[in-house]
Order: structure tokens, then sequence, then C-alpha cells
């Protein structure tokens, strides 16, 4: 199953380089960009690409990606490149181009959208205690509590199928149409993409309210679901 | 079929020594073979609390590192019988000692006692990993405070990780009077949070800081309303049912009592 790709750590919206980026990973809707700096030493750009990739292991494990670089590489190249991602990152790589192939949008979707189901859900049974931590690429559902000092971080949705109390971090790094769903909602805080917030100072609300938390013009909003429907 | 109880918090202060003292000299009571072990070291208490601080002349660290026997370090309690406590050091710290050796050391008490129960530090670090290692199960203590239910939360979690399962919970120091105006944590909020066996409530009781101080645990004392729940504790470590103690009827028969008084005076 493909996943659309969301790695962790920070990315910037322009090619914001500092003196050790010398690579980048920017996810977008259809997968993963790997920004390599120009006029940089290949042998360099390797390094920094598998320390890059090993940081972020855990977060990628199992997934499939489907990558682009943001400029030509001859096959020698993107065969190292490549082989540093899937080594390095435990990562089955599905397609690759390069800006020069004109892989456009829609025949990039055509070619894994028949995977798309969705996407991948990591699934956590029990109760999540205060400094446990779930990161995952995909969406994560909690049968159970979780915690407040624990903490979930997800390229995905996250649903709480109990009570929220701990720290929530939905559609990192920046998809901002990914929500939060609880059975009662008391986090300390919620950040969904690149927005963050926090529960208001005077709530003191118990029982099971089922709420979802979604982004509407860069606000994090949290609106009842109706059970009884 | 001996136990090694762990008696662990996360947070300090919350009674974990003062658990340890009472539930082994409770076992002790009804007559079990106890060890009471203090892996505090650095920071010794146990020995302090049970009273018997003037007759350590080997340690914990001694027996570790071979420089003794264990029967030679194990203090023999004379005021109750079958009760000895190991001692800590004082003048060394947490890394004196590692998980295995332990390990090791419960695995020799096992052969000697019905239960040894182990007081572990404060904290997550070296101090509780070498308290953990070797033990059967767990009890974690905590007050109703928002800080110490949140650590005890946390040492849960590393508990279930350390393939301690089923934590029993004793929730120590509770006031009643606060809980039922809402200025104090209830019962039900703590469970809502912790989500594991309650296995005792000890109410805060004067008569625990006299008896720490002297050194004789509440739980031979029956006039101690905390006593009185430590025993209750260690009749249900040994399996009995026994139901918890219900401090509102407790409570209303004292402020009838109280008011009787009120009346006398004015």
């Amino acid at each position: 199953m493909i996943i659309i790709v969301r790695p962790q750590g920070l990315t910037n919206t322009g090619a914001d380089f500092m003196e050790e980026n010398l690579v980048i990973f920017k996810g977008t809707k259809n997968g993963l960009t790997v920004i390599l700096k120009e006029n940089t030493d290949f042998l360099e750009i390797k390094q920094q690409l598998s320390k890059k990739v090993k940081e972020l292991k855990g977060f990628f494990a199992g997934s499939k990606l489907f990558i682009r670089f943001n400029r030509q590489l001859n096959e020698t190249e993107t065969k190292e490149l490549l082989d540093i991602i899937v080594n390095d990152g435990g990562v089955e790589v599905l397609m690759v181009s390069s800006d020069e192939q004109t892989v456009s949008v829609s025949e990039a979707i055509a070619n894994v959208s028949e995977h798309l189901i969705g996407g991948d859900t990591n699934f956590y049974k029990g109760t999540l205690r205060s400094g446990q931590s779930i990161n995952f690429f995909g969406n994560v559902v909690i049968v159970g509590d979780v915690n407040a000092g624990a903490e979930i971080i997800a390229g995905g949705n996250v649903l709480v199928l109990g009570i929220l109390r701990g720290m929530v971090h939905a559609g990192v790094p920046n998809n901002n149409d990914a929500f939060v769903f609880a059975l009662n909602f008391q986090p300390t805080q919620l950040r969904i993409g690149e927005i963050i917030a926090r529960s208001p100072d005077n709530e003191s609300i118990r029982g099971l309210n089922p709420e979802i938390a979604t982004v509407k013009d860069d606000i994090i909003c949290i609106n009842r679901i109706n059970v009884d429907k | 079929m001996s136990e090694v109880i762990v008696i662990t918090s996360g947070k300090g202060g919350v009674g974990k020594t003062t658990t340890t003292a009472n539930i082994g000299t409770g076992l002790a009571l009804e007559g079990k073979k106890v060890a009471l072990v203090d892996t505090d070291i650095g920071l010794r208490n146990l020995d302090v609390v049970m009273g018997l601080e003037n007759r350590i002349v080997y340690d914990l660290v001694d027996v570790v590192e071979g420089k003794c026997r264990l029967k030679q370090a194990l203090i023999k309690d004379k005021r109750y019988d079958g009760l000895f406590l190991l001692p800590a050091a004082q003048t060394k710290d947490k890394n004196a000692v590692t998980p295995e050796q332990m390990k090791k050391l419960m695995d020799d008490l096992k052969e000697e006692f019905d239960y040894i129960i182990v007081d572990c530090p404060a904290g997550i670090e070296q101090g509780f990993r070498n308290a953990i290692a070797g033990a059967d199960k767990a009890i974690v203590v905590t007050t109703p405070e928002m800080s110490a239910v949140r650590d005890a939360d946390r040492i849960i979690g590393l508990l279930e990780a350390n393939e301690i399962r089923n934590p029993q919970l004793v929730i120590n120091r509770l006031r009643v009077d606060m809980a039922k105006r809402g200025d104090m944590m209830d019962i039900p909020d703590i469970l809502d949070i912790l989500a594991i066996h309650l296995i005792g409530v000890v109410v805060d009781d004067e008569k625990i800081v006299i008896s720490t101080n002297k050194g004789e645990p509440a739980v031979a004392d029956p006039n101690s309303m905390a006593g009185k729940a430590y025993r209750n504790i260690t009749k249900r470590i040994m399996g009995h049912e026994i139901p918890l103690i219900d401090y509102e009827a407790e409570g209303s028969i004292f402020n009838k009592i109280k008011k009787l008084f009120k009346r006398k005076s004015s």
C-alpha cells in the first residue's frame, strides 16, 4: 500500500539552505521531493542524505515512496542515491522522476491511485501513558486513552477512541487538511500541519463528547459530532 | 512460592519507603518470612524508618561486590519474627550496582524468604532500573496530586515496557474532607487516568509522621487509621478480599463525636 509520505523533521517552503543542509526532504501530495543543493560535491550529498535518512528511519519504516529529485542526475548517481534511501531508510521506492522527466501529476496519481485506500494506519490498543510516543507517517488510531505527557506524531489523521489528554500533531509536516478525532478532547496541545492550538483555559467538561478538530482559515476548530444521526 | 514486589512511584516523597516498611512489617506479623531491600543507594531511608540504622554493619553494595555474605548483611528485626532488612549503602551512589547484580541478589533472596519487598528510589534512571531488576510484581504509590499522578503514569508505562505487568496502585495521603470539597483529586479521578487495579487507600495520618521518626511502623499500631489501611493492604497482597475502608462513614462518625465535644465545651 502506498502512502502519501510526510517526513518528520523540518522542511522549509523555499529552498532555504543553511550551510549544513545539502539535502532537504519536502513532502508533497504525491510523494517526496528530495531537494539537493546546487553545485555541491556529490560525495557530500551522499553523506548528508545518508545521515538524514537514518534520522528519519523510524518515521518511514516500511513505507513505499514516490520520489523526485530536484535536479537532473545521471543513472549512476540516481542509483546511488536511491540505494541510500532504500538501505539506510528501510523504504521501498516505488517511482522515481527528476524534473527533466515529464511525469505529470495526473500520471503519477494514476499510477499510484489504485493503492490509495485512505493510507496506511497504525492501530494501538490500550492506554498511551505519559512519556510514550507514537511516530508514524500514516494515520494513527488509538483504541484507548492518551494520557497527559504522551504524544502522537502522525503524517495522516489521528483518531483517539478514548480520552485525549496528551499532545497530538497530525498532518506532519504541512498537511493542514488532516483531522484529529477523540471521544473526549482534553489535549495539552493540538497541532495540525503547521498550526498549533491549545485548549481554552476554563474548560472542565466530563463525559464523552465525540469531537473532531480540523483547520479552517488557519485556525484549529473543534466541532461536535452528532452520534445520534 | 517466593515473590519479589517492588514499591515504586516515579515521584519522590509520596510514601514508598513508608509503604515498604509497613507492608513488610505487616506481612511478618501475618507469619511470613520477609526481606526488605533498600535500593536507594546514597540516600538510604528504609533503615531509619524501620529504626534499625545503628545496627548496620554491611550493606547491599558490600554483598554485590562480594565483600561479605548475604547473611552477614541482613539485619534481623528483633521486634518482628521473620522480618529482615538489607540496607543500602550511604557513601556510594546508584552506579555502584547493575541490574544484573540485583537480579542475582533477588534470586538468592528468593531461596530464603516468602516475600522480598524492594524500596525503589524516586526517578526513572539507574536507581529505578536496578530496583525493578528481578521483580515479579510492582506496587505503584501515588498521592492525590496531578504531579504525582503524572509521574505514576510514566512509571506504569516503564514497568510495562520492562515486562512487569498489572502493577497495583496504592493511593497515599488522601484527605477525605478535601476530596469531598473538590479541592483534592478523588479516587475515581486518579483511577480514570492510571487505570490499574487499586490495592489500597491510605489516609493522611499524623501518626505516620510520629512512626517514621521513631522507627516504629504504624501497621503495628491499632489506633492508627493509616496502620489499619496498611494491614488491609497486607492481607490483600496475601490474596484475601478485603473491602476498602469507607472513609465517608468513618468521617461521619468522627464528625458526630467532634460536634459532641464542641457542644460540651461551649
